[in-house]
């Protein structure tokens, strides 16, 4: 990890922890230096502006309400736990919208795409370990696994879309999962 | 269940695969077991950079201001910012109806701060298994839960949750035992609102959507 990088981890914890004592001013630093990147992930997962912008409020009256459960001893950054958030947020509102009208072919085309330049050289590393372990898996798990992470799609959304038993869709990303992990971990 | 089976749970449950009894099985899992809880965090680091190098999008400023609204205690909000918060929601009116909930919410958070408390009339009662009751009551622009011969388990919060259809829960506030909440709301004709109360852990579910059992639910009618 680059020192920056490491700096910048350290500082937006230490932020979380002054929200988390109702710091409005921490809340308002927080925002400006997070609120591009989680409102990118709204409306990539979204494609809906307003309701993108919906998601993010919510994102950060949740942030206000909870940030005493962000505990850095879990080896989690503090900006992958606002990610997981916002991501969480947007499925939830993508499902609450609708039963498919996701971009799937943009989710599918995310294992191809290299990290832009302007990430933590540590986001960006873990990045390509990510997409280069994904397409060493069989393609149609790979697939499901992006479609489920962006979409929300679930094992009976997926097998209905592929066309495959739910039991033959269930064990193929199970599989993938588990060389996913091996390949990740190694 | 093998290891590897538990392992694959933990990140079936971070892609969100799971429904119906696997989900519950899952949920149930990450509150009571925290090696579970522990997989399901090393899914969301190992799987969370797909999303993390998105490209990053400003937000529009006046989405700082309306967070800014809903988060600060009232002596402290500066001047303007209702202004632009006005402004912004007009215009946000006439782009789509999508966000006009939330504006009636700012809305009548807006008019609750600034409204003296008064008495209010019951919208709902929320009643539990046990007899006991959370009693809803509706000012002009504020809305009171009072909790009667409810008891939380220990080391358990009550968190309040409005409920509209087709939109998923939204978390409204969390309360102890014995203590009543008092809320904005927002005096919109919709219908079909309801509200209901799970068990938490202390300081609300950890998620988005309910954790806990749902003890009590009802419909509220409102003025």
């Amino acid at each position: 990890m680059d020192d920056a990088a490491a700096i910048a981890r350290a500082e937006l914890g230490a932020c979380l922890a002054r929200v988390a004592l109702a710091d409005h001013a921490a809340l308002e630093y927080l925002y400006k230096r997070t609120s591009a990147k989680l409102f990118g992930i709204c409306k990539r997962i979204l494609s809906d502006r307003a309701a993108a912008e919906d998601v993010l409020q919510e994102v950060f009256l949740i942030v206000w309400n909870r940030a005493g459960q962000f505990d850095p001893a879990r080896g989690v950054s503090a900006i992958t736990w606002l990610a997981a958030i916002a991501r969480n947020r947007a499925l939830d509102r993508l499902r609450a919208r609708s039963q498919g009208a996701v971009s799937l072919d943009e989710a599918a085309q995310i294992a191809d795409t290299r990290p832009l330049a302007d990430y933590s050289m540590e986001t960006a590393e873990r990045a390509t370990r990510l997409s280069d372990c994904l397409s060493g898996l069989d393609e149609r798990a790979a697939t499901a696994i992006k479609q489920a992470f962006f979409g929300g799609l679930t094992y009976q959304m997926l097998a209905t879309r592929a066309d495959m038993p739910l039991a033959t869709m269930k064990s193929l990303v199970r599989r993938g999962l588990l060389r996913l992990r091996t390949c990740l971990d190694s | 269940m093998t290891e590897d089976d538990f392992n694959a749970l933990a990140g079936e449950y971070v892609l969100g695969l799971l429904e119906g009894a696997a989900l519950n099985e899952a949920e149930a899992l990450m509150r009571a077991d925290a090696g579970f809880a522990a997989l399901v965090q090393s899914w969301e680091n190992r799987l969370m950079p797909l999303i993390e190098t998105t490209p990053d999008f400003v937000p529009p400023p006046l989405l700082w201001d309306r967070i800014a609204v809903a988060t600060r205690p009232a002596t402290a909000r500066a001047p303007g910012v209702v202004q632009r918060l006005f402004a912004g929601l007009a215009q946000r009116f006439r782009i789509g109806g999508a966000t006009v909930g939330v504006a009636l919410a700012l809305l009548a958070l807006f008019f609750f701060l600034h409204t003296p408390p008064e008495a209010g009339r019951q919208i709902a009662a929320l009643r539990n298994r046990d007899g006991g009751t959370f009693i809803v009551e509706q000012t002009k622009t504020a809305m009171i839960i009072v909790p009667r011969n409810i008891t939380l388990p220990a080391g358990r919060v009550a968190e309040l949750w409005l409920l509209a259809p087709h939109h998923a829960p939204q978390a409204i506030g969390v309360f102890q035992s014995g203590q009543s909440l008092n809320m904005a709301l927002p005096k919109t004709s919709a219908s079909g609102l309801s509200l209901a109360v799970s068990l938490e852990p202390p300081g609300g579910a950890p998620g988005p959507t309910p954790t806990g059992p749902i003890i009590a639910e009802g419909a509220i009618t409102l003025l």
